[in-house]
């Protein structure tokens, strides 16, 4: 069970890919002063995950019989928590004084439409495994683990499986597959794994001391992304299942560990001290495709023996 | 916080090994033996992937109804899910190698006997590439869902020399197309490399080595690792040694 200072895989990334600009950003609480692409991308990411939570609470609260203007309902329902999201994101940004580039002005006019056209198009091609009987949550805070926001956990065959909503506007189909690897081995995922682990132990520990027998032996064996690109309208939501590599939970663990060790002592002002080997940042992707050590990680795991596979070693002689 | 812990196996609760050697080196059998070994602690499994089809090594062992023969994806998912709720303690995969044949065959859709092939650049264009990647992806994803299904896995594989693209070094690797091998020995705590040598009329000596080698692409999770090959007795027994000399890894010696 978690004791110590968690930090959301959002916080935790950005300190990872910069620890000036994390600092700037969630210390010091600056922001930009103009907004672009990425921010839009985010809003409507969240505005998203929202519209369609409240689309499955609305399923899971409703007789599963229901008529077609009954769903028409739910649908419209859950379209306007999408649109009401989008506002709110937008009400922040006019309240800080932000501006929207100029290029990125009609994306933010159409913010509240695509994010409704996304919960359409979800909530009328939704994977047949996201049938409310097989919904344990939806749209789930952990508050003890930083705060992190599962967006859905379904139950299958092997257990529990955590699914993250990825959205985009468009995405070319040869580079889906691509787009699809780059989560295999997300930080975020595998925080999302270690929180509900956590969250479900934690759960269980109480039911135990009331009497309750409960286990809890790695129930969490498996992920999955949900990708919705808007356009083209052909193009249906991808489920990608993965299955949690037990030993690189144990490295991102490993990894969690120390960089929240860092993350708080530097937030704190208090001193700390770290491992003599660092955390891996889990940034197997570039723009130019895998990192030239994602190999030495995600498949060999640091192991020596295996490294060899695909890297030669320099030898140094010592004088 | 979480809590640290050190990479190297700490308990043998969990236990994921991969078995490979030329054919008839004993893999099957050592199979046979741990799931022997480990019924002692609950129920036991042996999947048979269609093609490897070299269960009757370990016939005889008095393991009775434990054997399942799969042929596709969807039948290791199965698989999978009845061993998760049937709660089974230990299993085998006999062996890796078909089972990445059958991936392939799943992913080109060429499952009629006449169709069966391997992605050509030829039939395939630039799409053959890709369906190399996915099939390696969803090999490593079938290993990890069987290694999470149970408490103790073992597979076993085939081996044959493989050149280093770089060096020029020759190693010994699971005989899985190009790097699909070596990718699957990290998904194990250990990696052992099973062979034998003819002794005299009868006589067979068979060793399994988990110990760094140059020459052979092993793996061993242990913080006080093995150095020297384990020698398997005639009969039955040897996964008891071999279970005992990872335990031993454990722990610091003491004298």
């Amino acid at each position: 069970m978690s004791t110590g200072p968690v930090f959301s895989p959002t916080q935790t990334k950005a300190f990872i890919r910069d620890p000036a600009a994390w600092y700037l950003s969630y210390v010091m609480k600056w922001r930009p002063r103009f907004i672009g692409k990425k921010e839009l991308a985010g809003f409507l990411g969240s505005a998203f995950a929202d519209g369609a939570a409240a689309y499955h609470n609305g399923l899971s609260d409703s007789n599963l019989d229901f008529d077609l203007p009954a769903q028409e309902v739910l649908l419209k329902k859950a379209a306007a928590v999408a649109i009401a999201s989008v506002t709110e994101s937008k009400e922040q940004v006019v309240r800080l004084g932000q501006s929207v580039y100029e290029d990125q002005s009609e994306s933010w006019e159409l913010l509240e439409k695509r994010a409704a056209e996304m919960v359409f198009k979800y909530a009328l091609n939704m994977p047949a495994h996201f049938h409310p009987s097989n919904i344990i949550a939806s749209e789930l805070t952990l508050p003890n683990h930083g705060h992190c926001r599962i967006d859905l956990v379904i139950n299958t065959d092997t257990g529990p499986t955590v699914v993250d909503f990825k959205t985009s506007l468009s995405l070319d189909a040869k580079y889906q597959a691509m787009r699809l690897r780059e989560y295999e081995a997300d930080w975020q995922m595998y925080h999302y794994v270690w929180a509900y682990q956590d969250y479900l132990q934690a759960n269980c520990s109480q039911k135990a001391e009331h009497g309750n027998p409960c286990q809890t032996d790695h129930p969490v064996r498996r992920f999955a992304i949900l990708l919705l690109v808007l356009e083209p309208k052909s193009r249906l939501p991808v489920l990608h299942p993965v299955v949690v590599d037990p030993e690189l939970m144990q490295i991102w663990v490993q990894s969690a560990t120390q960089v929240w060790k860092a993350m708080h002592g530097i937030r704190t002002g208090q001193p700390y001290t770290l491992d003599p080997i660092p955390w891996c940042s889990f940034n197997f992707f570039s723009k130019f495709g895998r990192e030239d050590w994602a190999d030495a990680i995600q498949k060999f795991h640091m192991d020596e023996n295996l490294l060899s596979v695909s890297y030669v070693k320099e030898i140094t002689k010592n004088a | 916080m979480p809590n640290p812990f050190n990479l190297d196996l700490a308990t043998l609760d969990r236990l994921a090994v991969l078995l490979q050697g030329i054919p008839n080196s004993g893999k099957t059998y050592m199979g046979g033996d741990m799931l022997k070994y480990e019924s002692q602690y609950g129920p036991v499994q042996f999947i048979n992937v269609k093609g490897e089809d070299g269960w009757a090594s370990a016939a005889g062992m008095g393991l009775g109804n434990i054997g399942v023969t799969v042929e596709s994806e969807a039948d290791v998912a199965q698989v999978a899910a009845d061993m998760i709720r049937n709660k089974v303690h230990a299993a085998v995969l006999d062996g890796a190698r078909p089972l990445f044949n059958a991936i392939i065959i799943g992913i080109l859709q060429a499952d009629k006997p006449d169709q069966r092939r391997l992605p050509d650049s030829k039939l395939d264009g630039d799409r053959s590439k890709s369906y190399w990647s996915q099939a390696r992806f969803r090999m490593e994803e079938n290993i990890k869902l069987l290694k999470t299904a149970c408490k103790v896995f073992l597979a076993t594989t085939v081996s044959a020399q493989d050149v280093h693209e770089i060096t020029g070094e020759k190693q010994v690797a699971p005989d899985i197309y190009g790097k699909t091998g070596s990718g699957l020995v990290g998904l194990f705590d250990f990696a052992g490399y099973m062979t034998w040598t003819i002794q005299g009329p009868g006589r067979i000596r068979r060793e399994v080595s988990f110990q760094t080698r140059s020459d052979v692409q092993t793996r061993q999770r242990l913080a006080f690792p093995i150095r020297e090959n384990i020698v398997l007795p005639d009969g039955p027994g040897g996964w008891a040694l071999v279970k005992a000399a990872f335990q031993k890894g454990l722990r610091k010696e003491t004298k």
